[in-house]
Order: structure tokens, then C-alpha cells, then sequence
């Protein structure tokens, strides 16, 4: 009975330790890969490897990046294709949720359910047919046309995050508003647009950070002048490993990262000032 | 000042909401719209606010059908339930809005807010949210809110039943006062029956979405123009009876209750042979001591005392019990759990309902 | 007045009409269907058309309509491949992913608090950071001179870089990394949704954890299982980038093929008539998928 019952727990033990371990396993299988490139990026010398303390720092790459104007192009381009994917976002998301959440409007489901389908279609078949689509309505080398593609994938979670914002923001609100003489614009702009505000912020981030990542509709869409800046990685990655693509790779995880984090605080703020 | 011409709500594929209402509030009044939940007050309230269009009918405000008008045009304030408190907004804030979106111009405004909370006696909370205020406090502010911009005729949808009872009662008062200070028409919707009857100047009973009964809270007390009026209003015994015959003058009508006893003249022509329910309130009921058996007797199955008064529970021989409510007296010792008892009513002529 | 000009179109938008909510409706209807479902049947019209023909001047015939392209994919053995291998490749995949995605749904569903937030952060962190990073990241451990080799080297394990990369293991690792957060997060969401005391009961019922954790939470989400994995082959279907960046010619797939017929070849009906060939396959797939669950919902609702 003893020894019985020292094996069990042994091999509860045991278990235990194998559990966390897997979940350990899944987090560095997730974030390795990530920390490597972020890593390299900083390590001085032409060859690729990681910064020790007998190396030292180097910040050659970054400065590299931006020296070389065709690398500064992609980020420029990679900043506007996502300010105008960022904005369609959200006025499809915000006049979408308003009109689920404050005009009941009908079949609900089978518009968002419609709306989210492109998130399930694999980039290369939006990046795909956007291409044909925009040659055929002559958008094709326009930025304009990656930032569609990318809002394709970006409107549906603004359109989420929005709606949840909505569903937060208690009708009453504006009924009250509208009984002290506040029109439904007034009510919009004074009472639900101040509460829905960190909602807004935060899918404006969220469909920036789809943007500014998304690289095979711009893969697909893009021509020499339009270039964004995972779109210019790309070769770089098939054929060379400089630290200059690591430096670049960087670039971007450092503002998505930033980003989030903004998005986290807003977020968490909002709630705070919600007195939730 | 506000009036409801046969108004009806229909939502699409339910029953309806709000049947063929009349309806008048007078200029200053403090009108209750008193009814269980689901009886079609609330909707009336929106539909008077103007959030919900009344599919038949007509309501004017001030002689004005406000049927087109939408809820930020019509002259209605309205205090909800929940307070719907801006949250982003402090107090000051909160109770300027409504002067703000009439165009006040900006340097009137605070005196204005200064004015009405000091009204609801709020001063000294003007810098606070709304989360940091506690419910009784965020009530104020609701209240305050409305009236700060003198609407016509103000609309409060349970405004009280969200506070704990001590707050309650304290509300009620302070609303009272307040709507005797300014003379606002205050149309108040409540299931509180308790609420109505001592607030109200007249009380509009609602169930299931028509009116049951218009009156003053001594009406509809002593007179209850319906069997749900009756029970719903106060606590109310019904005795089972056979009516006789209905009385020449036509106004009564004679009946024989189920527990016996001399015939019993009822309020109302009933056709002789109809079965109805005879109402006794249980304060009008006398208890006294009997030897047992015989007519209009029971047997003590409850005794509650309650400081002023005792309450008891009389079970019948038709197996029914009849609720008594008794003062207090010093006088007079009360009965005990078993006793038995002879009924008589203090008045001679009861109101009764078909059954 | 800074905003009269925002506040006029406001107000104008907010009177137009009796019908709001049709019209807020527009822009993403618009979007939807203009700038997806367009495309979409343009893409599939393109199919249709003659190849542009020699020199590729044009990118497709205008005013032609032909099935040879599918007739060329049908019978060309090289296509037959490409597609067993998308199949291989998307099936290997997926059952990849649910391995992992599931226990480690679990994983983040038992855990709590700030322990809780960040696995959830670690999970969301590679899918909103650039595909090409991770890429970037894998080719670094895994490639000839990557840190593996590196180690296996300096340790003396093996004498000659072993080959990591450019082959089926590394295009699973790679493509694996870009799925996994997908059903992940959708297997987390719907486990949250199962009400906690459920599983309470169960225990306190007499089951053992295990057990109770299987009747009390498992079997209530799989629909979501069912959903997950679905979205996880048809993302692996789909592959593109892992195979591109780290696996070799012998396992490129429908995607990069409909890549290069485009863009590389300039052929855009024999591309556009590859994207069809997956997105039909993908329909199907789903279409049976949503048949056999409804089934098996009434089944279950019958039994219950």
C-alpha cells in the first residue's frame, strides 16, 4: 500500500513536469524563431550569429537600413499601404458595428459571418484574384490596391473589436442623451464616440499591424514602385542571409510590438476608466 | 397637458404590448402608471419619451400630436432605471448636457447646475464621476439631470428600485418635495404599488396592456373598479358568494357567501344566481372570540404580531384562509393559534367581482 | 468649431434616409462585395480565357473562353502531383498542428492569471509580427550554418552540417508556426465559453480530473475542434511561405505554383484556373464538413 502509493505520486509527479515541459516546449517553438532574428540583428560582424558579451552590440545594421533609400521606400510605402488599409478598416467596421448594434440590422449574423470569410481565405488566393481584379480596373500599381487586399483581412477584427466595444457602451446612454435634447449625432459624438474611443484605437492598431506584416498580397500586388518593406525582404530571405534583413525584420517587429503594447494599454485603460 | 388617445403598441409577432389607451395628465400633477411587469407601462413610457413608436393612436404633449417629433425635440425628461450616467462625464457635467444640447449659452450654465443640485442637495459632489458616487447619490445626479433644464413634463421609469429600502423611502420623499418645489408634471411608472399610493396625486393601473383604472389612491383603494385593481392594490381577501338578488335602486345587489351567515349586501347589479367573489380588506375584518361551529366562523391558524398591529391567518371551513390585520391594543388581548373566531366586517355594503 | 465640418457630414449622414441601418451597412458591403466577391468571380471568369501566347505581351485572350486550362490541369501528370503533394503537405500539416494546438489549449485554459496572459501573448505574438521574421528565425536554427548545426558541430556530434532545412520536416516546422496560433486561439475561446462549474460537478460527481475534464469540457467544444481543424487544412492547403523559404522543389505546392504561373510566367488564366482548382476543392471540403456536423448535431440532439 505504501510503496503503491509513492509510485502514484511519483508518477503524478512525473506527469506534471512532462505537461509543463510540452507547454514550455510550444512557447519556445513559438517565440524562438522570433528572438533569433530580433538577436542577430544586433550581432557585429559580417557574419550571421548571435551578440555575446565578448562580441558586443552593434547597431551597423539598423543604420544601414535606413542609409539605403530603397529600404527607407519600403518602409514609406509599408506606412501609407497601411494608413489607407487602416482607415477603410475602420470606417467599414465602425458604420458595420453601429449598424448591428444600434439600428438592428437584420440578418446580423450572415454579414458578419460574410464579412469574416476572407479571413479564411489564404493570402495567396485574396493576393491572387486582387491582382487580376486590379489590372482589370486599372488599380494595379497603386498602393491603394495593397491596402484594399489588406483590408480584406484587417475590416473583419476592427469590425469585432468595434462591435465589442458597442455591445460595452449601454443603449440607455444615448436614450438619455437624446431626452436631454442631444441629437443622434450629438449623442454619437459627445456620449458613445468618448466611450468607444479606446475600441477605436484598438483596431486601428490591430489593422495597421495586419498591414504592416501582410507581405503575399503584396507580394502579388506590388510592382517596383510599390514595394512594401516584407515585400523587399522576401527576396532577400530566399537568396542572401544578410543582418541587414534581420535589421529590417526587426524594424517591423519592433513597431508591431510597440503597437500592441500601446493597444494593450488603451485597452486596459479604457476598461480601468469604465470602473470595470 | 400630456394626453393618450387610444394608443396601441403592436411588436411584430408577439402580443400586444399597449391595447387602446386613454389618457390624460394634467399640468403639474405627479401621475403614477402602477402595474406588474409586462403589463405595458414601460412601453408607454417609451412611447411618450418617443423611443418607441406607437403603432396606433395619437399623443399630444401641450395640445401638439408629437407623433413625428423625434425624443430630442419633444419637451420630456426621463430618469431611468439605471440612471444611464454619462460615465466620461462629472457631475457637473452630467447635469449640464441636456442645457448644453438646448442651447443654453455657456456662461448661463452654472448657475443653472448650482440651482438644481442644490435641489437634490448634491453640492459639494460636482467635481465627482459617476462611479464614484454611491447609488443614492447617482440618483440625485439622474434626477438632477433631467429637471435641470425644466422639461414640460418629466418621465421617471422605476427610479427607486435599484436602491435599498432605507434610501428608498428617503427618495421618496426628496421626490415629493422636489416636485412640489417646482411644480413639474412627473409621470412615474413603478410595480410598487406602495410607491404610488403615497406619492401619487392619481394612479393609472396597467395590466396587460390596457388600463384597468384611473383614480386617486383613496379610489382606487376603496373603490377598485376591477378584480385585478382589488388584489393588486393593498392586501385583499376574496369570499366566494352566490348572488340573490340585485337590490331595486339598482346600485347593490344581495349575495350569499360560501362561509355562511346573513345575506350580504354587495356593491353593484349582479344577476341573481351568479357566482362572485365578495372583498374584504383584512383591516376591515373583526375578530371575535367564539365558542366554535356556526356561520362566519374560523380557526386561528397564524398570529404575527408587528408592532402596531397583529396580523392574523384564518383558515375557513370552505378551506380558504382570510388575512386580518387588528391593531394593537392594549386593551384588548389578542387570540392565540387554535382559537376559534366569529368574523364580522366593519362595512355593511362590500365590493364584488364576477368571478 | 473645429469639427463644423466633421459635424455637418455627421449630421447629414445621420439624416439620410429612413433606413440607417442599410445605410451603415454600405461601406462593408461595398468592400465585401466589390473588393472580394468581384475579384472572385473575375478570377474564376479568367480561368476561362486563352493563355496570352507567345512572348506573354498580354497577360490573358480577351474575349476567348476555353476550358483547356482545366483540361491541362486534369492531365498533366506534373499537376496530378502538385496537388497529392498540396494534399500531403496540407493533411501533414494539420494533423501536426492539432497535436500541438490541443493540449496546448488546455495548457492555456488551465492556467491562470498573468501566467495565463502571457502564453496567450506568445501564441498572438508570431501571428501579428511578419511571417518573413519567423521565417528569417527558422532558416537561422535550422540552416547549414544555423545554431542546431552550430551546437551538433562544436559538440562534436556530427562531422558534416546535418540538412535541416530544404526539405518536408523544415517546411512542417516553418508552416506549422505560421497555423498554430489559429486554432489555438479559437480552441482557448470556445473552452472559456464552457461554463466552469460544469466541470466542478463532475468531480464533485465522484469523476476523476481527467475524466471530468473530458465530459465537462472536451466533449462540449467539438464543434470547435471540428471548426479548428478545418481552418487549419485550409490554411495548410494553402501553404506558400514555409514551402518556399524552407522546403525544396520537390514539395512546392498549388499556392506557389499559382504564384509563379502569375507572376513568374505571366500565364494569368493557367494561375487564375490553379487558385480556382483550390478554391473549388476548399468549398467542397467545407461544404461536406458543415453536412456531416449537422448530422451528427441532430444525431446528438435526438439521443439527448
Amino acid at each position: 500500500m505504501g510503496t503503491h502509493c509513492v509510485i502514484e505520486r511519483v508518477l503524478l509527479i512525473v506527469a506534471k513536469c512532462a505537461w509543463h515541459a510540452f507547454g514550455l516546449i510550444v512557447v519556445a517553438y513559438l517565440l524562438v524563431p522570433l528572438l533569433l532574428a530580433f538577436g542577430v540583428s544586433f550581432y557585429p560582424g559580417r557574419s550571421i550569429g548571435l551578440p555575446t558579451l565578448a562580441t558586443g552590440l552593434t547597431l551597423d545594421w539598423y543604420l544601414e537600413f535606413f542609409r539605403d533609400p530603397r529600404w527607407v521606400a519600403g518602409l514609406r510605402n509599408s506606412f501609407y499601404v497601411g494608413v489607407i488599409s487602416t482607415a477603410i478598416s475602420l470606417v467599414c467596421g465602425l458604420t458595420l458595428a453601429l449598424a448591428v448594434t444600434r439600428h438592428r440590422l437584420r440578418g446580423e449574423t450572415v454579414v458578419g459571418t460574410l464579412l469574416m470569410l476572407p479571413v479564411f481565405v489564404p493570402a495567396v488566393i485574396i493576393g491572387m484574384q486582387s491582382l487580376v481584379f486590379a489590372q482589370r480596373i486599372g488599380l494595379w500599381g497603386t498602393l491603394t490596391s495593397i491596402a484594399i487586399a489588406h483590408a480584406l483581412w484587417a475590416t473583419p477584427l476592427a469590425y469585432l473589436v468595434l462591435l465589442s466595444g458597442l455591445r460595452r457602451v449601454n443603449e440607455e446612454l444615448e436614450e438619455a442623451a437624446a431626452s436631454l435634447g442631444a441629437s443622434p449625432w450629438a449623442a454619437f459624438r459627445y456620449v458613445v464616440w468618448p466611450l468607444i474611443a479606446p475600441s477605436v484605437l484598438a483596431a486601428a492598431i490591430i489593422a495597421y499591424v495586419i498591414s504592416l506584416n501582410e507581405f503575399i498580397m503584396a507580394l502579388f500586388l506590388g510592382t517596383p514602385d510599390t514595394e512594401t518593406l516584407p515585400k523587399m525582404i522576401w527576396p532577400q530571405i530566399r537568396h542572401s542571409v544578410s543582418p541587414v534583413v534581420a535589421a529590417a525584420s526587426s524594424v517591423l517587429l519592433i513597431l508591431t510590438v510597440i503597437a500592441i503594447a500601446i493597444a494593450a494599454r488603451v485597452v486596459n485603460l479604457g476598461r480601468a476608466m469604465q470602473g470595470r | 397637458m400630456l394626453k393618450l388617445e387610444r394608443v396601441g403598441m403592436r411588436f411584430a409577432g408577439s402580443v400586444d404590448a399597449v391595447v387602446d389607451l386613454d389618457l390624460e395628465v394634467r399640468a403639474g400633477e405627479f401621475m403614477f402608471l402602477l402595474g406588474p411587469s409586462g403589463s405595458g407601462k414601460t412601453t408607454t413610457l417609451r412611447m411618450i419619451a418617443g423611443f418607441e413608436r406607437a403603432t396606433s393612436g395619437r399623443i399630444e404633449l401641450n395640445g401638439r400630436s408629437i407623433a413625428e417629433v423625434p425624443p430630442h425635440r419633444r419637451d420630456v425628461g426621463m430618469v431611468f432605471q439605471r440612471y444611464a450616467l454619462f460615465p466620461h462625464f462629472t457631475v457637473v457635467e452630467n447635469v449640464a448636457f441636456g442645457l448644453k444640447m438646448r442651447g443654453m449659452p455657456e456662461k448661463e450654465r452654472p448657475r443653472r447646475v448650482e440651482e438644481v443640485l442644490a435641489l437634490v442637495r448634491l453640492t459639494g459632489l460636482e467635481a465627482r464621476f459617476p462611479d464614484q458616487l454611491s447609488g443614492g447619490q447617482q440618483q440625485r445626479v439622474a434626477l438632477a439631470r433631467a429637471l435641470a433644464y425644466r422639461p414640460a413634463l418629466l418621465l421617471l421609469d422605476e427610479p427607486l428600485a435599484n436602491l435599498d429600502r432605507r434610501l428608498r423611502d428617503e427618495m421618496r420623499i426628496e421626490l415629493k418635495r422636489i416636485q412640489q418645489q417646482m411644480g413639474t408634471t412627473m409621470l412615474f411608472v413603478t410595480h410598487d404599488q406602495e410607491e404610488a399610493l403615497t406619492l401619487g396625486d392619481r394612479i393609472a393601473v396597467m395590466h396587460q396592456g390596457r388600463l384597468e383604472q384611473l383614480g386617486t389612491p383613496l379610489e382606487l383603494y376603496r373603490k377598485p373598479a376591477t378584480r385585478f385593481v382589488a388584489s393588486f392594490i393593498g392586501d385583499m381577501n376574496f369570499l366566494l358568494a352566490e348572488c340573490m338578488h340585485a337590490s331595486a335602486c339598482g346600485t347593490k345587489s344581495t349575495a350569499r357567501l360560501a362561509i355562511g351567515g346573513p345575506d350580504q349586501e354587495i356593491a353593484g347589479r349582479h344577476p341573481a344566481g351568479r357566482r362572485v367573489v365578495v372583498c374584504v380588506r383584512p383591516e376591515r375584518v373583526v375578530l371575535r372570540p367564539t365558542s366554535g361551529g356556526g356561520a362566519r366562523t374560523g380557526v386561528v391558524k397564524y398570529a404575527g404580531f408587528s408592532g402596531d398591529s397583529i396580523r392574523y391567518a384564518v383558515a375557513l371551513p370552505t378551506g380558504a384562509e382570510l388575512l386580518v390585520r387588528e391593531p394593537a391594543l392594549e386593551s384588548k388581548a389578542g387570540f392565540s393559534v387554535g382559537d376559534a373566531v366569529a368574523l364580522e366586517w366593519v362595512d355593511p355594503v362590500l365590493n364584488a367581482f364576477p368571478e | 468649431m473645429t469639427d463644423s465640418l466633421l459635424t455637418r457630414f455627421g449630421r447629414a449622414v445621420m439624416a439620410t434616409g429612413r433606413q440607417p441601418a442599410f445605410l451603415l451597412a454600405v461601406p462593408s458591403l461595398v468592400l465585401f462585395t466589390v473588393f472580394f466577391l468581384a475579384p472572385l468571380g473575375w478570377m474564376l471568369r479568367l480561368s476561362t480565357y486563352e493563355s496570352g501566347g507567345a512572348g506573354q505581351s498580354k497577360f490573358y485572350e480577351p474575349g476567348t473562353f476555353t476550358l483547356a486550362r482545366f483540361v491541362e490541369i486534369a492531365g498533366d501528370p506534373f499537376f496530378l502531383k502538385l496537388g497529392l503533394v498540396t494534399l500531403q503537405v496540407g493533411l501533414i500539416i494539420t494533423a501536426v498542428t492539432m497535436a500541438a494546438a490541443l493540449p496546448f489549449a488546455i495548457y492555456v485554459h488551465r492556467a491562470h492569471g498573468i501566467r495565463k496572459r502571457l502564453l496567450l501573448f506568445a501564441v498572438v505574438l508570431p501571428k501579428l509580427t511578419n511571417l518573413l521574421v519567423l521565417m528569417y528565425g527558422v532558416l537561422l536554427l535550422l540552416g547549414d550554418s544555423g545554431y542546431i548545426n552550430q551546437i551538433l558541430l562544436a559538440l562534436g556530434v556530427v562531422k558534416q552540417p546535418l540538412p535541416l532545412f530544404a526539405n518536408l520536416a523544415a517546411l512542417v516546422y516553418g508552416e506549422v508556426l505560421i497555423v498554430l496560433p489559429y486554432p489555438i486561439l479559437m480552441l482557448v475561446a470556445a473552452m472559456e465559453s464552457v461554463d466552469p462549474s460544469l466541470e466542478e460537478a463532475a468531480r464533485s460527481l465522484g469523476a476523476n480530473p481527467f475524466r471530468a475534464y473530458y465530459e465537462a469540457v472536451l466533449k462540449l467544444i467539438v464543434p470547435a475542434i471540428v471548426t479548428s481543424t478545418l481552418v487549419t487544412l485550409i490554411w495548410g492547403l494553402g501553404a506558400f511561405i514555409a514551402p518556399t523559404v524552407l522546403g525544396s522543389p520537390d514539395y512546392y505546392t498549388i499556392a506557389i505554383q499559382v504564384y509563379s504561373e502569375t507572376l513568374e510566367n505571366f500565364n494569368w488564366p493557367l494561375g487564375a484556373a490553379l487558385a480556382t482548382v483550390y478554391v473549388a476543392f476548399v468549398a467542397l471540403l467545407v461544404a461536406v464538413a458543415l453536412m456531416v456536423q449537422g448530422r451528427v448535431a441532430r444525431k446528438w440532439a435526438h439521443t439527448a
